[in-house]
């Protein structure tokens, strides 16, 4: 019925075509990449920058350790979101990619003005507001159905 | 015109995860990648040449070079205008039609893994999204419905993947 449809996971796109890919520095040097607009975290897997929609991303967390930083994304997936059953999922017999772990040094090489890890924390940063974004936007359009 | 052999001066290469710049050489007996920071010299063999895609390789025209043995080589910094000379040097030389890879922009994080050789390609529909060259995986352990995957770490890279964990449904186990 109607009730199941709407339960069914909106599935978001991020981009039509690689024009609508933000040809930013940060995306060219393969670090994490926030996209505002198209509601995208770009995110650097061996040479290709990966899109993942935020409605994708269920949660995030950063540490710092020693000499390192530490940005872990967790999406997503089938038996793991209490009270929302697999049904909930277009696809549940796929793959999901679950986690993805990056790790970047606090050390400054010299002549740099920060150090390569504040890219983890301006992606934290930035995926938290997105999220936040998206989630508030969604609220907003479910109680204009109801 | 017959080319005798390509030959540019700022390739990258992608290893482990950092596009490394070197020189690129093509010749009817091979393919050569001198990498600029090391010194150290990759050599394909013609022969070994399974198949070579064009792919987009954040933002500049890479190539995609798979050998017969199950080898991924990733080759970019090509010009947009360069495209029609090297499908003609690949197709004269080698015998190799060079087609277009697209890669999988929708934002899914669900999808099919493939192997292909030594490499995992996670496929959205019938693009790929990525692909991880097995070399790269120092460790793998698969749990309940999930297989971790452990990566060598590249101290070049300004961010590093360590980790990465698929969710894989219980009727594929």
């Amino acid at each position: 019925g109607a009730k199941d449809v709407e339960k069914v996971r909106k599935n978001n796109v991020s981009y039509k075509n690689a024009n609508q890919m933000p040809r930013d520095s940060e995306v060219k040097e393969l670090k994490l990449y926030v996209d505002q607009k198209y509601e995208t975290v770009i995110l650097p897997i061996y040479g290709i920058p990966v899109p993942f929609h935020i409605s994708t991303v269920k949660n995030i967390s950063q540490s710092v350790e020693g000499d390192y930083t530490y940005l872990r994304i967790n999406f997503f997936h089938p038996g793991a979101t209490m009270g929302k059953s697999d049904g909930s999922y277009q696809q549940p017999e796929a793959t999901f990619v679950k986690e993805l772990t990056y790790r970047s040094t606090n050390i400054k090489e010299p002549g740099e003005i920060s150090p390569p890890s504040s890219n983890l924390n301006t992606a934290f940063r930035l995926i938290k507001e997105v999220q936040r974004k998206f989630k508030t936007r969604e609220a907003e359009e479910r109680e204009k159905e109801d | 015109m017959k080319m005798d052999f390509l030959e540019y001066s700022d390739i990258l290469s992608e290893i482990k995860g950092c596009m490394t710049p070197g020189k690129l050489k093509m010749t009817d007996q091979n393919i050569v990648f001198k990498n600029s920071k090391t010194g150290k010299v990759e050599q394909i063999q013609a022969n070994e040449l399974e198949d070579v895609f064009f792919q987009n390789f954040a933002g500049s025209l890479g190539l995609r070079v798979f050998l017969k043995n199950g080898t991924l080589y990733r080759f970019a910094g090509f010009k947009e205008s360069e495209k029609e000379k090297l499908a003609k040097y690949f197709s004269s030389t080698y015998k190799i039609t060079a087609l277009e890879k697209e890669l999988s922009l929708k934002g899914w994080n669900w999808g099919t893994a493939k192997f292909n050789g030594s490499a995992l390609s996670f496929n959205v529909g019938e693009k790929s999204a990525f692909e991880i060259p097995l070399n790269y995986v120092s460790q793998c352990t698969s749990g309940k419905n999930e297989i971790t995957i452990e990566f060598h770490q590249n101290d070049d890279a300004p961010v590093s993947l360590m980790e990465m964990r698929f969710f894989i449904p219980s009727n594929e186990l």
